[in-house]
């Protein structure tokens, strides 16, 4: 039995589809998934689904970690060994066809035939294995698997056996025939080595042979019904072994598709320029140098503003974005959200050095549509939205919300927000909150003291945007400071 | 001939407080001016001002969740309808607290 396991995924589930689809969209997953699979639906289809993992523990990110960056030296030996998988099952898919699954002879000649294209598959890839000098955990496992099982010796034995079963050849068998004339002990025997014309010619007349009748029309159908009764054991296993190398096809060829797409994914980076880091895990430490939005970075071609951003909280924290528009918040969240998935995928991430506190899942609560009216219909849709999602949450994870909860008046909002995301940090759960609710902001931000961190928009002192965010602090009385200048300068005007 | 100064949603980029605060200043300035101010506003203090007359939005009488566009005299509603969706929903500080595990 051969067993390998390159994405330890097992056990865990996906975040489920109306709750994974906003994240999908949010964070704009699809460009990312786009460059990754190039084309590959299968590379898209694995991609999404470890992008989008419901738990993920540290042992696990670090164990993907390590076979991406065995992938990324071993390149040419992954894109081999997954063309030689993608080639067999579109091979086997070809030529094998079952299509009665009540005939053992069309069952054993045709598993016979997949499996010597099973076989021909496993040869190539037993050759690159042994080529390749693996460093991860994950691929040094499969290799010790498949040598373990599979050597020289099982490929010629396994193409003797499925010759038997070629088409050209009659299969060979022996029965008994035992009282009342019933048949006994079948056996399939190994065909006679043909030998040489000169060999032929010698035994020719010295075997028993029989005859029938040209007109006889049931006898040829009893020879087959016999012939069938003798190859039902041997259809059965057949097919079986057929089935476990075809799966272990699949298996192999679906876990490869991770990294096949880590390779892809990393020329992109090379073309842009993009920094690519591995990350840190380390608790009560949340940290950036450079991040790149990625989804930015495809639609746009071009390497996109970068942030940097320093948390170190015991506990879980708030990060509040608020300013004014069009200063890059929305791609910073995003860039935060791309980053942490790519991160709990053991992928690396565009910035210099990134650090999370937990492998923790990522959801998102982003305003919907261009359309800003207030109403109590949109807003219960918010917060059926957000309730969602928060039966999944569990302590480490993040949230990201852009804008959440601005459907309604700025008053009551910030009583909601400040409800959710207080609950939130104190049940262990990160927040990332783009927001203009400021009774929300300046209540919020004064009792969670350190663990509530405020950004706002960079703006050089001529007033130049650089859409990068920066530490901001409360300004509290600057509206009243405002009022009382500019009410003094009137004054004084109208005098 | 008094003048009318119309101003909807003033002061609310700041927090409601300091709104307050400003919409005091602002409509005591009218006031002493003798001017007439429609002044649509979210923060439920500046209706308590003693010079002015406080209206309401009412919901619509079939679905509270719903506008009626009726305006009628009245003081602001005292419990919030945004609060009051986000409980029905099990959104409010304790129901968070309780889901996430």
């Amino acid at each position: 039995m051969i067993q390998f396991d390159l994405l330890r995924v097992e056990g865990t589930t996906r975040i489920p589809t109306p709750v994974a689809d906003d994240i999908r969209v949010d964070l704009e997953l699809d460009k990312i998934i786009e460059v990754a699979s190039n084309g590959d639906k299968l590379i898209a289809e694995t991609w999404l689904n470890t992008l989008l993992l419901k738990d993920s523990s540290e042992d696990a990110v670090r164990y993907r970690q390590e076979a991406v960056k065995d992938a990324l030296v071993n390149r040419n030996a992954i894109l081999s060994m997954y063309s030689i998988a993608r080639d067999t099952l579109e091979r086997v898919r070809r030529d094998v066809f079952i299509f009665r699954r009540d005939d053992p002879s069309s069952i054993t000649r045709e598993t016979a035939r997949g499996i010597g294209i099973l076989v021909d598959g496993l040869n190539s890839l037993l050759s690159i294995l042994k080529s390749t000098n693996f460093s991860s955990k994950a691929f040094r496992d499969l290799v010790i698997s498949l040598t373990a099982n599979i050597n020289e010796s099982f490929i010629s034995s396994a193409r003797y056996i499925v010759g038997m079963f070629d088409y050209n050849k009659d299969i060979v068998f022996s029965v008994k025939v035992g009282s009342y004339n019933y048949l006994r002990d079948p056996a399939l025997l190994v065909p006679k080595d043909e030998g040489s014309l000169f060999s032929r010619l010698l035994s020719f007349g010295k075997e028993y042979t029989y005859r029938l009748d040209p007109r006889d029309e049931a006898g040829p159908q009893i020879l087959h019904d016999i012939k069938n009764w003798v190859l039902l054991r041997a259809a059965s296993i057949l097919l079986d072994a057929y089935n476990k190398m075809r799966r272990f096809f699949e298996d192999l060829m679906k876990q490869l598709s991770f990294y096949v797409g880590a390779i892809n994914m990393s020329d992109f980076f090379t073309k842009m320029g993009l920094p690519q880091t591995y990350p840190d895990i380390s608790s009560g430490r949340f940290a950036f140098e450079d991040l790149h939005c990625l989804s930015l970075a495809i639609s746009s071609s071009r390497k996109p503003v970068p942030s940097t951003l320093e948390v170190n909280t015991d506990g879980a924290f708030a990060v509040l974005i608020t300013g004014a528009n069009r200063g890059g918040k929305t791609t910073f969240l995003k860039a935060v959200g791309q980053a942490i998935l790519l991160a709990r995928a053991g992928l690396f991430i565009p910035a210099k050095s990134f650090t999370i506190p937990a492998p923790g899942a990522v959801y998102t609560h982003f305003l919907r549509g261009e359309d800003r009216t207030l109403s109590y219909g949109k807003f219960e849709e918010e917060v059926r939205r957000f309730r969602g999602f928060a039966g999944l949450l569990r302590r480490g994870d993040f949230v990201l919300m852009d804008e959440s909860f601005s459907s309604t008046n700025p008053v009551e909002a910030s009583v909601v927000a400040e409800n959710v995301v207080s609950a939130l940090a104190d049940s262990g759960v990160n927040v990332f909150y783009v927001t203009f609710l400021q009774d929300f902001i300046y209540n919020f931000t004064r009792k969670y003291g350190e663990r509530a961190v405020l950004l706002v928009p960079e703006r050089l002192s001529n007033g130049e945007r650089t859409f990068r965010l920066v530490m901001g602090t409360l300004q509290p009385g600057f509206a009243m400071d405002l009022w009382a200048k500019l009410y003094r300068e009137t004054m004084s005007g109208n005098k | 001939m008094t003048p009318l100064v119309i101003a909807n949603e003033l002061f609310s980029t700041t927090t409601s407080d300091e709104g307050f605060q400003l919409s005091k200043l602002f409509l005591s300035e009218l006031s002493n001016r003798r001017s007439y101010c429609l002044f649509i506003t979210f923060i439920p203090k500046v209706a308590s001002l003693e010079f002015t007359i406080s209206l309401v939005a009412m919901p619509s009488p079939e679905d509270p969740e719903k506008p009626s566009y009726r305006i009628i005299p009245g003081p602001p509603p005292r419990e919030y309808m945004a609060v009051r969706i986000a409980a029905k929903h099990q959104l409010l500080y304790d129901d968070l607290r309780r889901v996430v595990k």
